[in-house]
């Protein structure tokens, strides 16, 4: 208790000294990379992981401490880039079934096993085995579900059929390479016992209070990309879990802690001044809204469309994120292969063409609200409880619907019944998010029976065109099935692109050097405290 | 009937001097100053404001108190004062509907038990010896999960946790009645059970119940906030407090107001009611 409020006083002091020597003009910071050998950097960190075992956790917000401890075949660049990682080179077969990756030599896991084709064999079949009960980490793999060692330092992966998102996908944390010593030794305890090769090590990790990582002494493997040389200079990271934004700032502005995220748009607007700022962007489908095809009302299609022409989208992202950022207006957002702004321009905000929809489908308004055989247009919405923005997305767009004549009720929702209530279609609106890296996404939302098809639209010609632009190599090809894809998927109004997601991360001006891998992952390898 | 006359006209003076006694009791009187206001306030008060508590006004966001929205307004332009205001409404209407709910049903399983005794009292005060085992909000949390989130469910839970409490107090107050002579008398001329319940130990218990009351309102608003706070309570948007305080959590820093006056209506209620409830326990208390 004494020896980290003494830390706490010493790094106030540092941090003091560091403004005074900045105020003076002096530019000397070139040595702040030793002197932050023995630092720890502490982290407020919003939510309290389901699982950390990369292969289990179905949690946006687990990636970014798996990125520090894992590394992965393949390193993607906040551009979009695929780069060497764990794997320095790659080749895919002509039939785009198989991938051979030859491995990076001379790395050991932290706990000293040598990494190698055994290795990765070793993992792909941990996610595979039922008995692991992987989520994302196996939908991440898509059809390439096998592994085989041809030698020391090479190693195929098969697919049952082409699946052209692997590559990109397998940069993700998600498929961040494990110590097959530690997956045969601690079996379902893995995820309070993770080894990877990654730069921090996992020390502890006591679950709604804190995790715990170390500097791997040994790390020298950093991905080329990334620019890191050696051991991290930073010699322990602490995230403390704190689900509060409220708190989380204070914890900043106290100097208890030098990084949180998760701010909310209206602080991060206030404060991004006094602190360093960074807005590092997800990508994947940011925040939208699903409509359920098969609850009525929302099973009639005109209904859906009214919907989208009644939500307002611009009024919806300000009310939510105090004007921190843009609406989007497609399922695929900006800088993503096929994404285009041909899409843009649908469903502007247009109460009239709802009413007009609505009337031509036998509505009449009565009251004020519409209504069909002497039933009112009531919707229900299910906002997830834990994280702010969902809450409010569900009462921005409530409130966008009632403006319009539609009366709808938001339930908010604990984790657990939230993802059932949407998965059996319980609700009619439901705002959520997703990361990734790839268009593929789109497959896991909308093509029926997958992981999260909570829209329930069943379509030959969706599935179709999502199915062959994952088996499709040509990048072009690819876009353009996506493009066709989502022109259904707006068509059909399966969903309400709300906004790109991005997370709001304000730092003590003394950190520096915190880097984040493409797909919205904050790496510390080469962030060094200063002051 | 003539009879009936001639007691409430006897009982007339002695009425109007017991209240006079009752309010020269200092915590009393604050309290139902406190909670008259907090009331009047709350019934009257929306009928003289102009904004409606769940109309959404992107350009007035985190709007500062001032003479157009005197409590400011939220994260979503929405008036505070007409949202404190009416969340008051929906706040101590589920309180005092959680103490009558649970009341009643606590009070007549207290009063069979303490009357009746043998197997149908002790069945009985087995059952609420297991509620009472669980700690109340572990009660009304584990009831509203099952139940699903909403107002109604919430008063439902949360009634679950006043029940033991009232058939205690019921049951013993009833016990004590039970053995005094003029009971046993009436049990003998053989009156009616429910007669002598309603004519005989009601009456007399009833001063034990109201002090019960009293505390139970304020405590009830507080745990109906709670469950609000929480999200298992009142469903977005329509204002309550607990709601009210959780939505402006996360702006504390930023815009007070959102939290700052839903707490002190909140405060000032609880508050009020517990003073009253001191008041008449001191006042009904022979010993003192």
């Amino acid at each position: 208790m004494f020896a980290r409020k003494r830390a706490i006083v010493a790094a106030g002091a540092l941090a003091a000294l560091a403004l005074v020597v900045a105020a003076c003009g002096g530019s000397s910071s070139s040595g702040g990379g030793t002197s932050s050998a023995s630092k720890t950097l502490t982290i407020a960190w919003a939510q309290n992981p389901d699982s950390l075992d990369p292969a289990l956790t179905a949690e946006q917000d687990v990636a970014p401490v798996d990125a520090n401890i894992f590394d992965t075949l393949t390193w993607l660049t906040p551009a979009g880039a695929v780069t060497p990682d764990l794997a320095t080179s790659w080749s895919v077969s002509p039939n785009g079934e198989t991938y051979t990756f030859h491995l990076r030599s001379g790395v050991k896991f932290q706990d000293g096993t040598p990494f190698n084709a055994q290795a990765v064999v070793a993992n792909i079949d941990y996610i595979t085995a039922k008995s692991t009960q992987s989520t994302v980490a196996l939908s991440l793999l898509g059809p390439c579900l096998s592994a085989t060692a041809v030698s020391q330092d090479v190693v195929t992966i098969s697919c049952s059929k082409p699946f052209a998102p692997l590559l990109n996908q397998l940069s993700e944390p998600y498929l961040g390479i494990q110590s097959p010593t530690a997956i045969k030794k601690y079996g379902a305890s893995l995820s309070t016992h993770l080894v990877g090769t990654g730069a921090f090590s996992l020390q502890s990790y006591v679950s709604n209070q804190k995790i715990v990582l170390v500097r791997n002494p040994d790390y020298k493997w950093a991905p080329p990309a990334l620019g890191a040389h050696g051991p991290a200079k930073i010699a322990k990271i602490v995230y403390d879990l704190v689900p509060s934004p409220q708190s989380r700032l204070e914890s900043l502005q106290s100097g208890q802690s030098q990084f949180i995220q998760q701010v909310a748009g209206i602080d991060f607007e206030k404060l991004k001044s006094n602190f360093t700022a960074l807005s590092v962007p997800i990508s994947g489908l940011g925040f939208f809204t699903t409509l359920t095809t098969t609850k009525a009302p929302t099973n009639d299609l005109a209904v859906r469309q009214a919907i989208l022409y009644s939500v307002n989208r611009q009024s919806v992202v300000k009310l939510v994120d105090s004007g921190a950022f843009p609406a989007s207006n497609t399922p695929l957002l900006p800088g993503m292969l096929g994404y285009s702004s041909t899409l843009a321009g649908e469903y502007p905000y247009d109460p009239a063409k709802a009413a007009q929809i609505l009337k031509a489908d036998g509505w009449a308004k009565s009251g004020g609200i519409w209504t069909k055989d002497g039933k009112p247009l009531s919707l229900t919405i299910a906002a997830f409880s834990q994280l702010p923005e969902y809450p409010l997305f569900a009462q921005a767009i409530q409130a966008s619907l009632k403006a319009n004549g539609m009366q709808a009720s938001v339930t908010l929702e604990g984790p657990s019944a939230y993802i059932n209530a949407a998965s059996k279609g319980q609700f009619n609106i439901t705002p959520t998010s997703y990361v990734g890296v790839d268009p593929s996404a789109l497959s896991v939302w909308f093509l029926p029976g997958a992981l999260y098809d909570w829209s329930k639209y069943n379509n030959t010609t969706l599935a179709s065109l999502l199915n062959e632009a994952q088996v499709t190599s040509s990048t072009s090809q690819r876009a353009a099935l996506y493009l066709r894809a989502q022109q259904i998927i707006m068509q059909q109004a399966l969903m309400i692109p709300n906004r790109p997601q991005a997370d709001l991360v304000l730092m003590s001006k003394n950190l520096t050097g915190v880097a984040y891998e493409g797909g919205g992952f904050e790496v510390f390898a080469k962030a060094s405290l200063g002051g | 009937m003539s009879a009936t006359v001639v007691v409430t006209q006897a009982a007339a003076p002695t009425r109007r001097s017991r209240l006079a006694g009752v309010f020269r009791h200092k915590s009393l009187t604050v309290g139902v100053v406190l909670i008259a206001f907090v009331i009047a306030v709350v019934v009257i008060g929306p009928f003289f404001v102009s904004h409606n508590p769940d109309t959404v006004n992107p350009n007035a966001a985190f709007d500062a108190p001032s003479a157009a929205y005197p409590f400011g307004t939220d994260s979503f332009g929405r008036d505070m004062l007409a949202r404190v205001l009416y969340g008051g409404r929906y706040t101590i209407t589920a309180a005092v509907a959680i103490v009558v709910l649970g009341g009643v049903v606590g009070t007549v399983l207290g009063v069979i038990a303490g009357y009746f005794r043998r197997a149908v009292g002790f069945i009985i005060m087995r059952i609420i010896d297991v509620l009472l085992a669980f700690p109340g909000i572990l009660l009304a949390l584990t009831a509203a999960a099952i139940l699903g989130p909403g107002l109604v469910n919430g008063i439902l839970a949360l009634s679950l946790i006043a029940v033991p409490a009232y058939a205690r107090v019921a049951e013993g107050a009833t016990i004590e009645i039970r053995q005094l002579p003029y009971i046993d008398a009436a049990i003998s001329g053989n009156i009616n059970p429910f007669v002598i319940i309603t004519r005989h130990v009601l009456p007399n218990i009833r001063d034990d119940l109201l002090v019960l009351t009293s505390s139970w309102v304020g405590l009830s608003a507080l745990w109906i906030a709670a469950l609000g706070f929480i999200g298992l309570g009142v469903q977005p948007p329509t204002p309550e407090w607990g709601t009210l305080l959780s939505g402006g959590q996360d702006y504390i820093s930023v815009a007070w107001w959102i939290t700052v006056f839903p707490g002190i209506f909140l405060a000032l209620f609880v508050i009020g009611t517990n003073l009253i409830g001191d008041g008449l326990r001191d006042h009904f208390d022979k010993t003192l």
